[in-house]
């Protein structure tokens, strides 16, 4: 690990940190190609700048300038106000590796929503712009239009800020804002929307940044960031009112009364991450839009464990935190090959974001470290490891629910060498191991 | 049992120092008939499950350079 990297960001126990892109002007969000190919110079995944760049990074973990000039305005770096907006949502189609990009537009002096659609014929630079979605009222003020995703039903799902100055709007059926959108790919309204008439998908909504699909349920859930009080996280159903402005709790899965200004989420569905991390939910805190130094808002990274139908949190955990003295904060955040990625949207040379200063960094787990360690931390090998019947095996490791040390490394607990039933375990002998007492000298190594 | 074949002596030091009794093979039967060093006495007639054998770790193991497990399954190690 990258000793400058350490001394910036705390990391959870057997998760270490690495900056893979810097030079970025504010990176706001992350999409990765559904499956990337194993061509070194075709994209990996893009990333979206908010005054107006999107950069394509390729196999090869080279950055090309995939758009600039996105914004037909000039925008003025007031962080926190005008300048938090601009050019923010991103997703990749997965048949054709198009994206599909959310930014506000000025039209005759007003501002307005857009959503597009990018073609490029390599992935590395667009070639053309389609129009998708446009002419919605918007402000400079963050509470504009924001994620977009594609569900499990092919269909396009985009999320719309209220506009902030008439937040009644998101109660208004007849407007697009404050609300989440379901649409074809070319911006059609589907036939069976709630509203076969309406592109609205759910109402009641404020400034909901991020979103993305869970697997496990085959649904969509969004962040939504509250005024004074409030941030919260909903899975998203059809035809569901969730309250805003009179509420920030309707038919919220979860809600944070001390608002840290939530930004992007997902889940670790992928293998990503060991196991026992399988479907739990990642979201960035950013906290205020300019904040120096660790703050008690935001500024971190939060896991959480949903029950199996996503009406509840089973457990909280802290993932990351921004222990620097800059205006580094998680804002893009997305699960890629091998990790838990995203951006700091500042950096950390930053006085005002006039600098390119913005990083990409990966959270990685040490024990799924490939070259390192000899033994796969497998749910199956998790079943066959005989810690849990050790004499060794002590009640802090019991209720941490720690075993199977020669795959993921020494334990934390303090520890009495009472025996090791290692050189007896089907494990051990399935990896041809001859050693001892993992546990306490850290994993198998190759 | 013919002594020259029995590797680990009984003795009241590797009796002290064996691992058995903290080990999860070592059942209710085993205990109640205070029996341990299974690679000196040999093996028990209490029918034990095999869950996993300490005997790796075992400073009588060791001092005596074994290398096999479940004495008190397989018998006493012998030369």
């Amino acid at each position: 690990m990258d000793e400058n990297i350490e001394k910036i960001w705390w990391v959870f126990p057997r998760f270490k940190i690495e900056r893979l892109i810097t030079g970025l002007e504010l990176p706001v969000n992350l999409a990765f190609v559904p499956e990337p190919t194993d061509n070194p110079s075709d994209p990996l995944l893009y990333v979206t700048e908010l005054y107006g760049k999107i950069k394509a990074i390729t196999n090869d973990w080279k950055v090309h300038n995939y758009a600039e000039s996105l914004l037909n305005y000039e925008p003025n770096y007031e962080f926190p106000g005008t300048g938090e907006s601009g050019l923010t949502g991103i997703c990749v189609e997965p048949k054709s590796g198009d994206l599909f990009v959310s930014m506000i537009y000025e039209d005759g002096g007003d501002v307005k929503n857009k959503l597009v659609r990018l073609k490029s014929k390599d992935g590395s630079k667009m070639d053309s712009m389609e129009i998708i979605l446009e002419d919605i009222p918007s402000i400079k003020a963050a509470h504009q239009i924001q994620a977009i995703t594609i569900g499990f039903d092919g269909k396009l799902y985009v999320n719309l800020g209220e506009g902030m100055i008439n937040p009644k709007v998101a109660q208004d059926d007849s407007d697009l804002r404050g609300k989440v959108l379901r649409m074809n790919l070319d911006g059609s309204i589907p036939e069976d929307n709630p509203d076969p008439d309406s592109s609205v998908f759910a109402k009641g909504f404020r400034n909901p940044f991020g979103a993305r699909w869970r697997k496990s349920d085959k649904s969509l859930y969004i962040s939504d960031n509250g005024p004074s009080y409030d941030d919260r996280i909903a899975k998203v159903e059809p035809g569901k009112n969730y309250g805003w402005p009179n509420s920030m709790r309707e038919n919220s899965l979860f809600w944070i009364n001390f608002p840290e200004g939530i930004t992007a989420l997902d889940f670790m569905q992928n293998g990503e991450f060991p196991f026992g991390y399988e479907d739990e939910l990642f979201v960035a805190y950013f906290g205020g839009s300019y904040v120096k130094g660790p703050s008690i808002k935001g500024k971190k990274i939060v896991k959480m464990k949903l029950n199996e139908d996503g009406s509840a949190i089973k457990s909280y955990d802290i993932f990351a935190s921004y222990i620097g003295q800059n205006a580094a904060s998680p804002c893009g955040l997305a699960f890629g090959p091998g990790g838990l990625y995203f951006t700091d949207l500042h950096g950390e040379k930053n006085g005002q974001a006039h600098a390119s200063s913005g990083n990409i960094y990966k959270i990685s787990s040490v024990i799924k470290a490939e070259g390192e360690i000899l033994v796969p931390y497998t749910k199956e090998n998790f079943g066959k490891c005989l810690c849990p019947g050790c004499p060794t095996h002590n009640e802090c490791m019991n209720n941490r629910d720690e075993r199977l040390f020669c795959a993921g490394g020494k334990t934390e607990c303090d520890l009495e060498r009472k025996g090791c039933l290692c050189g007896e375990c089907p494990v051990e002998s399935e990896y041809g191991l001859t050693e001892f007492y993992y546990c306490d000298e850290g994993a198998a190594k190759k | 049992m013919a002594e020259n074949e029995r590797i680990v002596p009984d003795i009241d030091k590797n009796a002290s120092r064996c691992l058995c009794p903290g080990c999860p093979t070592h059942n209710e039967c085993m205990k109640s008939n205070e029996e341990r060093i299974f690679c000196s006495r040999g093996k028990t007639e209490c029918n034990p499950e095999k869950k996993g054998c300490l005997c790796g770790t075992c400073p009588v193991e060791k001092e005596y350079g074994l290398y096999d497990f479940y004495y008190c399954v397989e018998g006493y190690a012998k030369k």
